[in-house]
This record gives structure tokens, sequence and C-alpha cells, in this order.
């Protein structure tokens, strides 16, 4: 399952998720609408598996630890651009790392956007340990 | 017959190491390798992961060729530690894996029983009760871990180990546990090799690891593909190694009784090393038919124009699996695994006091909603900074909208009108409006500064 914070919650990013991939749900479909950065993760805590998709990255990468149950993707994305957001999701998905919702369960990623045109990756389980990447997306 | 030569022109094979340049990338030189040995039974599993310091423990049965088998089960790496240090002076030949082995971004672990040689590359956290386990090193090339993992896993990887145990050592088994010393010395390619060869190999034993995932995943058969995969490899690994077709034919023939998917018939088209440079890509695996991927295309239209009709759910869903999985399979692993120096700088907060177009001053405002306690400073009737709320920062009232984004559409000429329906009206145009006179009246950087505690301090 794919959650989507609520400022990726137009009905067209969620149409271009939900054309790839699974069960697509928006955080208010979760929880409280005007949620903290906390109680997301605890709400994600709890549907286990899932995927938090998010472009407010400062408030989760290096900020947060990554969770045995759910993975948490920060896209460094402006909202003009959120319709770039599923592209890019889908093309993480496809990356051996992340290809399986086990494999990237426990992680934070960062997908930021990079001069050259191909987006990178960058990802860690807890802050404390060393962060990997960047990775070309492919 | 191609052959690999040393610095002297002496004709080689991967088994003996020269005294010169080596022509081989061995196992040791790319894999930090330790022996795993942890009775399960003493330890308190669990059915599903629970924290971040939890690990899939996996029994020397369950590691089968290129993927685990078996329901994953769990336990918490502390309770491995607590063990460890209670029974470090009873059980001196135990040896559980360390902390940094177990949580390590990728790894190889290998059953301990040779027949035959079992190799599973995870980049899950993964605690083997009985395995040799490979940790890449910093900087090394996840291309190599995964030839490596093609490598022993293949038939001639098999026949390989054997070899050189025998010459090493003086056996042909080992049942009681892999050689450390042979594995190590297990060439993983040939230093001259194309670069483009390695990316085949590890793009195919990619492929090999993500079918069987796929198999898992999308309850099917894909047996056949499997084993064709893996015998396309075999010839792939061999052209990595250089060996020689006699050499090679040789090896696959030592290990013949040995259970292996890549056994290839008794004539085997063997990919060898040649002078080419041209090294073509490796073939995409396709799961959907052409008729399959015409119903894809109308079920993607129809659920882009309103929904899928009822009845044909289940068929979007495999369908929309088997060609997710058919991407994943295209895509070849990344090159490497960096480590990344990426420490954001800290952001600076900005005094909500010196915010223009607001009351001052602004006071913490308490409301219960939905059972959920709410706070926030109101900076108008509908913009609010939260403490703990997008790193609060200003955002509409009782949403998670941060108002830069929605100025930042406003900037790119989208209409409040188009921009309110968008969010299902939980922005209304009045409240459009009211960012808009705040946003004229103040620099706009202040909208990407935190104006009250972020939640964490």
């Amino acid at each position: 399952m794919i959650v989507l914070d609520e400022q990726l919650n137009s009905d067209s990013v969620a149409k271009d998720f939900g054309a790839w991939d699974g069960r697509i749900v928006t955080m208010p479909q979760l929880g409280w609408a005007g949620l903290s950065d906390e109680s997301i993760l605890r709400i994600l805590r709890q549907h286990r598996g899932c995927t938090f998709v998010t472009i407010n990255h400062r408030d989760f990468w290096n900020v947060v630890d990554g969770d045995a149950r759910c993975a948490i993707i920060c896209l460094s994305l402006p909202t003009r651009r959120e319709d770039e957001a599923s592209d890019w999701v889908h093309r993480l998905f496809r990356m051996a790392p992340f290809s399986t919702q086990r494999a990237r369960s426990g992680h934070v990623i960062k997908i930021t956007a990079h001069a050259d045109g191909a987006p990178r990756v960058w990802y860690y389980r807890r802050r404390s340990e060393r962060r990997l990447g960047p990775v070309p997306l492919p | 017959m191609p052959v690999v030569t040393d610095h002297d022109g002496v004709a080689m094979t991967p088994h003996a190491a020269p005294t010169g340049g080596d022509p081989y990338i061995r196992l040791g030189e790319i894999l930090r390798l330790r022996r795993t040995h942890l009775p399960q039974k003493e330890l308190r599993l669990k059915a599903e992961p629970e924290s971040i310091d939890d690990c899939r423990i996996v029994a020397q049965a369950e590691t089968t060729q290129y993927h685990f088998r078996g329901t994953p089960r769990w336990l918490a790496y502390v309770d491995v530690e607590e063990w460890r240090d209670h029974r470090r002076s009873q059980l001196s030949h135990t040896r559980p894996p360390t902390r940094e082995d177990v949580f390590a971004p990728v790894k190889i672990v290998l059953a301990e029983h040779d027949w035959p040689i079992r190799a599973v590359l995870s980049y899950e956290a993964i605690c083997p009760t009985r395995a040799k386990m490979g940790i890449l090193g910093p900087g090394s090339s996840l291309w190599l871990a995964y030839a490596a993992l093609a490598v022993l896993n293949s038939a001639v990887g098999q026949g390989l180990y054997r070899e050189m145990l025998e010459e090493q050592e003086g056996r042909s088994r080992t049942p009681s546990g892999l050689s450390m010393s042979v594995l190590r010395q297990m060439p993983v390619a040939a230093r001259n090799a194309p670069e483009g060869q390695l990316a085949r190999v590890a793009h195919a034993a990619h492929q090999v690891t993500a079918l069987y995932e796929a198999q898992e995943e999308c309850r099917a058969d894909f047996r056949n593909l499997i084993i064709a995969t893996r015998e396309r490899l075999l010839g792939e690994v061999c052209a990595l190694l250089s060996l020689s077709e006699e050499h090679a034919r040789n090896l696959i023939e030592s290990v013949r009784p040995l259970p292996l998917d890549d056994h290839p018939g008794p004539d085997p088209q063997l990919m060898l090393f040649g002078e080419t440079r041209d090294i073509p890509p490796v073939p995409p695996i396709k799961f959907l038919d052409e008729e399959e991927r015409r119903s894809l295309e109308r079920l993607r239209r129809q659920h882009k124009n309103g929904g899928i009709p009822s009845g044909d759910e289940g068929n979007w869903t495999r369908l929309r699996n088997l060609r997710l999985w058919e991407e994943r399979l295209a895509t070849r692993p990344p090159k490497y695994l960096e480590q990344a120096n990426d420490r954001e700088a800290e952001d600076e907060p900005f005094p909500i006091e010196n915010l223009l177009g607001v009351h001052l001053p602004v006071k913490l405002v308490h409301e219960t909603i939905s059972g959920e306690s709410y706070e926030y400073y109101p900076l108008g009737e509908y913009i609010v900074a939260a403490p703990g709320v997008c790193g609060g920062r200003a955002i509409f009232k009782k949403t998670r909208i941060d108002v830069r984004h929605i100025l930042a559409d406003l900037t790119n000429g989208r209409s409040e009108a188009e921009i309110s329906s968008a969010f299902g009206g939980r922005i209304p145009l009045a409240a459009l409006k009211e960012a808009r006179i705040l946003a004229a009246q103040n620099d706009p950087e202040v909208f990407e500064k935190r104006l009250v505690p972020a939640g964490r301090e």
C-alpha cells in the first residue's frame, strides 16, 4: 500500500500512482488531516508494509529513523512538479534494493533532482548509521 | 581457444594463484567473509518485524540458490547480543553475526553445506543461523557482488570450488562447512574482462534473483524462465571468468550429479571470452503476451477515466503486477552503493513575531479534533503554524499542506479555483486569498522556514 502525504493528495497525483501500483491511500484517509509529523509515523506503523511518500523531505529525511514496518520516501520535488512524483517512485521500485516491500521496509529514502536530469537516490536505516547514495534513479 | 595468461605468458587457471599479478578478482577482495553460527532454538522469534532493530532469521535449510524460502521469521538483534553475552563462556564454537553484518546494506549469505553451494544476495537485515556471510566493503562494486552470486551458484562455480578444495586441502567435499580459505580465493571475474561483460552478468544475476521473488509475489510458476535465464547466465559467467571451453565443460561435467537449475544439456552453448568489446545488453524477460499488453493498456485508460469495471479488478491487478516485475527485471542493479556525506544544514527558525501582516501577539491555541489535540499559532483565519506539523512551517489550518507549495503553484500560473478543487475544497478560496496577502508582505523565504518548533526539540 502506498500512503501519500496530504500535499500529494490531489486527484491527478493519486491517479498517476494508481495507474501502476496497488492500493493508494492518502494520509487524511488514514488519520485526521492535520497530523503532526510524529503522528504520521505512529499511523504508518499500524499499516504494516506500507510505503509513505512525501514532498516535505526536510521533515523526515535526517529527522526520523526508519521503521521495520514501513518505508518512507522523501521527494525533493516542488509542488509544481508533483506530477513527476509517481514517475520517481515508480522508477525507485524498479531498483534492486527497493523492488520489494520487504527490502525497502526499514529505510528512509530520499530522491533529489540532479543537473544531468537523472534523479539521485539516498537512503539510510538509522540516523546514526551511514547514509548510502547517491545512486542514479534508473 | 582463448586462455588467460599471466605476465609471463603462462596459461592460467582460476584456482592457480599466480606469483605475479593475479588475473582474477577474488571473492575475498570484494566481500568481507565471516562464519556465523547461532542456535535459533534458544531465541524468541516473531512472525513480523516490530522495530528497526529486528532482523530476519534464516536457517541453513531456508537458504537456497538466489533466494530464501519459507515463511520469514524475525528476532530482535538485542536478544542475540544478550544471548551471546550470557553464553560466551559456555559455547566457544558459536559465533553470532555481528550487528554490522546483520544490518549491512548488502550481503551475500552462503549456506554452510556445499551440496550444492547456495548463495543469496540480500538487502534485508538478515541473521543466518549457520552460514558464511559476506559483506560488501565500502566503495565496492555492487556489480561484482552480483557476479560473485552468479559464480557461486553456477555449475562452473561449484566445479571450481571443488577443484580448488582438492588442490588446497586434498578433499572434494566440505559437508561440515564451506572452506573459508577456498571461498576467499574463488574467482569472481577476470581482471581484464570488459566492463560490459560484468554488467551483463550483474544484470542477469539480478534477473534470476528477481524471478524467484516475482514467482513468490505473483504466485506464478516461472520455473522455465528461471532455468532458461540461469543457463544463459552460466554462459555469461564462463565469459566473465575467461574460462577456456574445455575447462568450462569439464567443470560442468564434474558437478552433473548436483541438483542445479543451470545444468545445460550435453552440449551447452557457452559464451566464451572473445575479442569483442561491443557487448549487447541482456535481453528483456517478458511475462505478458501482446493480447495481455493490450488489455493492460485498455484497463489503464479506464482507470484514468473513472474506474475499472467490476469483474476486471483481479485482471487489472495481475497484469499491472506482471508489468511492474517486467520493468524490475529490465532494470540493471546500480553499479555502486556509495557512502554519502549528506548532512543538510539545520534550518534557522524565523521568529514568528517578525512576520508582517500578522496580528500580534500570536498566542498558542488549543483545540480537540476527533479526539486528537491540535495546537497552533494563528497567522490569519486560515493560515497557522502548528508545532510538529510540517516542520513548524506556515500551513493551512487543519491540513498538512504547506503555504510555500501553494504559493509556488500560484506563481506558476495555476488558478485559485483549480488549486482549491485539486485539494477537494480543503483549501477554500478565501484561504488562498489570505496566502496571497501574507506572501505579498513577506519575503518568500519566510515560508520555507520553521516558525514554531518542528516537534522534536
